[in-house]
């Protein structure tokens, strides 16, 4: 679908500002095109002006949390098949239920992850496209 | 009835002897003056005193005994327990005997006895507006019971369980005090009330689908145990409830109002749960957060090349790395702990092989067991398969391990067999560590405790180990125990059933 040379765009959404920016540097380290927003409502801006390739996505936020944004996304004619992957520490069953039934692609738990595997999720779903 | 005077006498029984020995006094000395003054003698000349005199004074003593009785009697009733007595209706009996008649209610005592105070609330408390004579429910009273129809009515109205009966279609009657205070209500809005409306929404998935089978069980008289409801009360709030209803077989006789509902209110322990799951939540997500963001930030600092870090740098980095692990690990720890004691770890059940989870434990732990060059003996059958909690599992055999680990000294054995025991699996860990001291043998499952020769092997441990170990084995169906000698080693054994008895 893209072509494999062109910078892929990847879009984090965080209300953790530091969380956010180590994200988006390392991505940008590694020849990525990185977007960040701090809240829902921005972060659903971004992604319907920017397309980006991979959305990583909070849930628990101020203004949209994120499973509302992966909705709304998921009604759209671009954010339909787009690969959310939601990024969290709540991890109740019944978030991820929840999640599962909006149509998220990856469900990730943050403090059981090392940085350099979340840049890995990320490039296996670059793969997918 | 009687029974209940004989109760109300009981009380002043002491004022009673002494009422009468005064009475006495007094009726004598009365009697000798009133008989004097009749009979136109002096009462204090002993000549005066003839057979006849005599006669008459001893009828007028008991004449004026009875009537001072009678007074003394009536004084009581009317000033020390008149009031309460007219309202309870105990005055009854100045009035007319309940009749015998054999009304209505009569097959019910014959076919659920069990029902029959239920029969008598209902009764009794419709005919506070219903005359005297019409009262039947004399009949099934058994005289031998504490209980009188009015008992039965004081005890229900003030009852602080709400309590109301009501028809198939669910209106509302006799709804007790503490009724209208679980909806804020007053009596007027219990007038017209219908059960059916005041439920907001029943604890199921499908509300209307539960409010549709509820009103099915009590058409067919199906009583309903402790039901989760939210009820919403007068002033707009919601409170929630257990609501049980016990039915009277209808029979061959119309009795509209044949439901008796009792509600427990559950609202404020259903607050504090929340707000205990709100803390866990909240503790979750801002302490897990903050140490997220230490980590990802060393990683980074230790992974980018263009900072050019020296090797001290990078050392000080890992010291940060792995302190914020340790505070981590702890974190979730504590919100494991605090999930067992809040009952909220449902375990999930699925096929687990134990022997993959332990070969997976082996490898996270590889660099420990590297490090300290101990030995490690494995017998794991080829079929080690259980339906149990694949988390659990992996934290019970994961702190077995490395305890074993932990407290074995260089160059020691750690020793894991899975084996077979009826229905059970046997997971039996083994080391040549240190040992638990005997003294202490009784208290090592406690939360927080760390065995003195433990904390002497190792700064590091929360004492929550073993607890957590233990309540997962229980909460799975198994068993564990241990084997300990000081300076020697020790061999937990636990028993896992093949399946776990609730999955």
């Amino acid at each position: 679908m893209n072509d494999m040379n062109e910078q892929k765009k990847v879009l984090v959404v965080d209300d953790e500002e530091a969380l956010t920016t180590v994200l988006a540097r390392k991505f940008t380290e590694e020849g990525m095109m990185a977007y960040t927003a701090f809240n829902g409502k921005t972060g659903l801006e971004i992604a319907l002006e920017k397309h980006p390739d991979v959305i990583l996505l909070d849930i628990m936020m101020p203004e949209m949390d994120g499973l509302e944004v992966m909705k709304i996304l998921r009604e759209d004619d671009w954010g339909k098949n787009i690969p959310i992957i939601l990024l969290t520490n709540s991890s109740s069953y019944d978030t991820v239920e929840k999640a599962v039934g909006i149509g998220m692609s990856e469900f990730l738990v943050k403090d059981e992850l090392k940085l350099d595997e979340v840049v890995e999720r990320v490039k296996k779903h670059f793969r997918d496209i | 009835m009687n029974k209940v005077k004989g109760v109300e006498k009981k009380g002043y029984a002491k004022y009673g002897f002494v009422i009468f020995f005064v009475s006495i006094g007094i009726v004598w000395m009365l009697g000798d003056m009133l008989a004097g003054f009749l009979l136109g003698y002096d009462p204090f000349d002993p000549r005066a005193h003839t057979e006849v005199i005599a006669r008459a004074k001893t009828l007028l003593f008991i004449f004026s005994s009875a009537f001072i009785g009678v007074c003394t009697y009536l004084t009581y009733l009317l000033f020390l327990k008149g009031l309460s007595l007219e309202k309870q209706g105990l005055l009854d009996i100045f009035a007319t005997p309940p009749k015998n008649n054999p009304q209505p209610i009569e097959p019910f005592k014959k076919t659920i006895p069990d029902e029959v105070p239920t029969v008598s609330v209902e009764k009794s408390v419709s005919t506070s507006q219903v005359s005297q004579e019409e009262d039947t429910t004399e009949v099934l009273v058994d005289h031998e019971s504490v209980l009188s129809p009015q008992q039965l009515t004081i005890l229900y109205d003030n009852s602080p369980v709400p309590y109301f009966v009501m028809d198939d279609s669910g209106n509302v009657r006799s709804a007790n005090k503490a009724t209208m205070r679980f909806f804020s209500a007053t009596p007027e809005d219990f007038q017209v009330a219908n059960l059916y409306t005041l439920i907001s929404n029943m604890h199921r998935n499908d509300s209307a689908h539960a409010v549709a089978l509820l009103v099915s069980k009590v058409q067919r008289g199906v009583s309903i145990s402790e039901e989760e409801v939210t009820f919403k009360t007068y002033k707009d709030e919601e409170r929630i409830a257990l609501m049980s209803i016990y039915s009277i077989d209808r029979g061959n006789v119309e009795i509209p109002f044949r439901h008796l509902v009792a509600l427990h209110d559950v609202t404020k322990d259903r607050e504090a749960e929340e707000i205990k799951t709100d803390f866990l939540l909240l503790a979750s997500h801002q302490l897990r957060t903050p140490t997220t963001t230490i980590k990802w930030y060393v990683d980074y600092m230790l992974d980018t090349k263009s900072f050019q870090l020296n090797e001290d740098a990078k050392g000080c980095l890992q010291e940060i790395y792995t302190a914020n692990k340790r505070m981590m690990d702890l974190v979730s720890t504590l919100l494991t702990v605090s999930r067992i004691e809040m009952g909220t770890l449902a375990p999930e059940y699925a096929q687990v092989s134990l022997g993959a989870v332990a070969e997976d434990v082996f490898e996270e732990l590889a660099s420990d067991i590297g490090k300290k060059k101990i030995v490690v003996t494995k017998n794991i059958p080829k079929e080690s398969d259980a339906l149990t909690d694949k988390t659990m599992v992996r934290i019970i055999i994961h702190n077995l391990l490395t305890n074993a680990i932990k407290y074995t000294h260089e160059g020691g054995v750690v020793q894991l067999d899975i084996n077979d025991k009826g229905m059970s699996r046997l997971i039996v860990v083994k080391d040549s560590g240190c040992g638990i001291p005997v003294a202490e043998q009784s208290r090592i499952f406690s939360k927080m405790f760390r065995a003195s020769n433990a904390r002497k092997m190792s700064a590091q441990g929360t004492g929550l180990g073993l607890f957590m170990t233990k309540m997962f084995v229980e909460k799975l169906g198994g068993t564990l125990s241990f084997e300990s000698l000081e300076g020697k080693g020790t061999i937990f054994t636990i028993t896992l059933p093949r399946v776990a008895p609730d999955a």
